[in-house]
């Protein structure tokens, strides 16, 4: 049933039950109407019949028993006077059969008929008959004559026998008036169908538009309320939903930016001061050897706390620029392996006990060398920070789908992608954290408060990778250390080897 | 909803089995009978009741009769219609198929008739009459000599009489 409704639209169904209501009106008015009319053509055929067929028989005289050859010229003068139609008049008595007409016995009269008449010899009777697809109407009145003071039935029973076709022809007639009548109804019902069906359907479609169009994000879509029923209440209630929406979309939208601004300035702020403050810091830590054990102490502290400090006033601008959109992809053709390794010794990380490289020559890539740098040297800072030595870097080309052999000539494919691989050796990350590593300021650990990290390094990653349109996972390898993994699509004319 | 469709079926189903044209019909009884004049008249004829082949007494009128002058009377004495009766049916009944169930016979008949009461002696065993052969002679006897068939007629045999009736009963 449920799939039946959802095959039928609104408007099949809405002009099926006009016509279905529009059809059983026209056909239960046509039914009755022609039942009634037929009841009263055949009652007034019938009664003007029997009645006149016995006024008729009444007049005629006869010695008892009947003499038939008398009788066949009544029945001859009787057939003449047949009202409404002439008839066919027969009379049975005993086993005499005369008939006015060529044959005796008439083939119309059932027994039925027959038997009644002879039954009740007081009462007249008649019956409708169909003989070889006409209708006949057959009339049978029993004759009583007068002796003394009471009537006596005389055994002589007359028949008429006569053809119902101009009836037939009447009620025929009348069905065909009431289908003529009845289909153009049809046709009429469907016009307010239609208007009803496409009433109820506009605001429907105009509701789903502007669904649509709010779905698509314009906030501001309203649809035009006309006239006061429950479709447009409906149109006013979304009206009202969509403003209250737009305002508290508005406000979100709003107070996001101020936030956002606000960490902008901040960070703005404290530059200026840091920097002085990161002037002072190094002129105290040349003189720290200098100084008492306790103060030195002190002014060390100073010292790299300031340089936090920075860090984290860097991040949150860097963060910032991304938030604002104000962040820049300058690409360039790189050697992607040249460009990790000299990542990789600009921070001193070149230790084998701790470094494991698989960096393959020859990979090119179109990037931002500057951001890429800063993606690797988080992964690999996290990993040494928070993992445990050895970490792998791998390097790939991953073939996109339908892609041309790697080791055919010519470019990498559609789809194919650059996969840098980032695995340490520690304990992993617990599986609740991993939904949220890339949340800024989120600590994996709970139990250690302060990081040495800024608690951006990871957000400022996945910005970076999202802006050259790739994607970082973090996963926990087979053997239970972190593996990040990052997926940059190589566009333009990479040239592979 | 699919109550509702079935509903509308039987609708439609109905409305086409209603059926168009004139359909035929059971016997209707529709108003008495005709009275036809009966000859000869009333007072000129005797009724003999004979028996038709489905078994139901049918009248028969007599004729025209002569006294013993030859003067034309019109009244027909009792004892000539019961004669006539026991004769058996003319040919003319007969040919129209009917029958007496009486036994033929030509003795001696007698009848008195009085206001309301007629009794008739015939020369033919009675007990052992059936039922339609008794009404015979009963109403025969009720309406002979101008009666008007009311009377109660008590028919004697050569074995007995039988119990009062009607011609009507």
């Amino acid at each position: 049933m449920t799939r039946w409704r959802a095959r039928i639209g609104l408007r099949t169904r809405l002009v099926l039950a006009f016509l279905l209501v529009a059809a059983v009106s026209a056909g239960t008015t046509a039914t009755l109407t022609y039942r009634k009319a037929r009841t009263a053509i055949l009652e007034q055929a019938q009664d003007t019949a029997v009645s006149s067929f016995r006024d008729r028989v009444n007049d005629m005289g006869t010695p008892l028993p009947v003499e038939p050859k008398s009788l066949q010229e009544q029945l001859r003068l009787l057939a003449r006077q047949g009202k409404p139609h002439p008839w066919v008049v027969f009379a049975e008595y005993g086993s005499v059969r005369v008939s006015s007409g060529t044959s005796p016995v008439s083939t119309v009269i059932t027994p039925q008929l027959r038997r009644a008449a002879l039954a009740s010899p007081r009462s007249g009777s008649f019956q409708r008959v169909e003989k070889h697809g006409d209708p006949w109407l057959t009339v049978a009145v029993p004759t009583v004559f007068r002796a003394g003071k009471t009537v006596r039935p005389t055994g002589l029973v007359l028949y008429a026998v006569m053809p119902l076709t101009d009836e037939e022809a009447n009620v025929r007639a009348m069905v065909t008036a009431a289908r003529d009548g009845a289909l153009p109804g049809l046709a009429v019902a469907l016009v307010p169908a239609l208007l009803a069906a496409r009433s109820v359907l506009r605001p429907v479609r105009d509701l789903r538009k502007a669904s649509q169009s709010m779905g698509r994000g314009r906030l501001d879509t309203r649809i035009q309320v006309k006239g006061s029923d429950e479709l447009a209440d409906l149109a006013r209630t979304f009206n009202e939903s969509a403003v209250a929406l737009e305002r508290s979309v508005g406000e979100l939208q709003d107070a996001e930016a101020r936030a956002r601004r606000f960490a902008s300035d901040v960070s703005h702020e404290l530059r200026t001061p840091l920097a002085g403050m990161l002037a002072v810091t190094e002129v105290l830590d040349e003189d720290a050897a200098r100084l008492a054990p306790d103060t030195a102490a002190a002014v060390r502290l100073i010292s790299a706390e300031t340089g936090k400090l920075a860090v984290l006033v860097e991040d949150l601008m860097e963060i910032s620029r991304f938030d604002a959109g104000a962040a820049e992809l300058n690409t360039d053709e790189v050697d992607v392996a040249q460009t990790i390794r000299k990542t990789l010794s600009s921070r001193h990380w070149t230790d084998p006990d701790e470094i494991v490289t698989d960096l393959p020559d020859g990979i090119r890539a179109r990037l931002d060398p500057r951001r890429f740098d800063v993606v690797v040297a988080n992964l690999v800072g996290n990993a040494l920070r928070h993992g445990a030595a050895p970490v792998v870097i791998r390097l790939r080309l991953e073939p996109g789908t339908g892609a041309e052999s790697r080791t055919g000539s010519g470019s990498g494919g559609e789809g194919a992608r650059l996969v840098t691989e980032v695995a340490d050796s520690g304990p992993g990350i617990r599986p609740e954290a991993l939904p949220h590593i890339f949340d800024r300021f989120y600590k994996a650990d709970s139990a250690r408060t302060r990081s040495e990290g800024s608690g951006l390094g990871l957000a400022i990653t996945l910005e970076n990778v999202r802006l050259h349109g790739g994607t970082i996972r973090a996963a926990n390898g087979p053997q239970g250390g972190a593996v990040f993994t990052v997926e940059i699509p190589l566009t333009g004319r990479e040239v592979t080897e | 909803m699919k109550r509702l469709s079935r509903l509308g079926l039987a609708a439609v189903a109905a409305v086409s089995l209603t059926g168009c044209g004139v359909r035929q019909s059971d016997v209707i009884e529709a108003g008495g009978p005709a009275t036809v004049t009966v000859f000869p008249d009333a007072e000129q004829r005797v009724l003999l009741f004979f028996v038709s082949s489905e078994g139901r007494l049918t009248p028969v009128s007599g004729g025209v009769f002569m006294d013993r002058k030859g003067e034309y009377d019109g009244k027909v004495p009792g004892e000539v219609a019961l004669m006539m009766l026991l004769g058996g049916p003319s040919a003319t009944a007969r040919a129209a198929g009917l029958h007496t169930e009486l036994p033929r016979s030509a003795g001696h008949i007698g009848m008195k008739s009085g206001t309301d009461q007629v009794s008739v002696r015939v020369p033919i065993a009675v007990r052992g009459l059936g039922k339609t052969a008794v009404r015979q002679l009963v109403c025969t006897a009720a309406y002979a000599e101008g009666g008007d068939g009311t009377a109660e007629v008590t028919v004697a045999g050569d074995d007995g009489r039988l119990p009062a009736m009607h011609c009507d009963a």
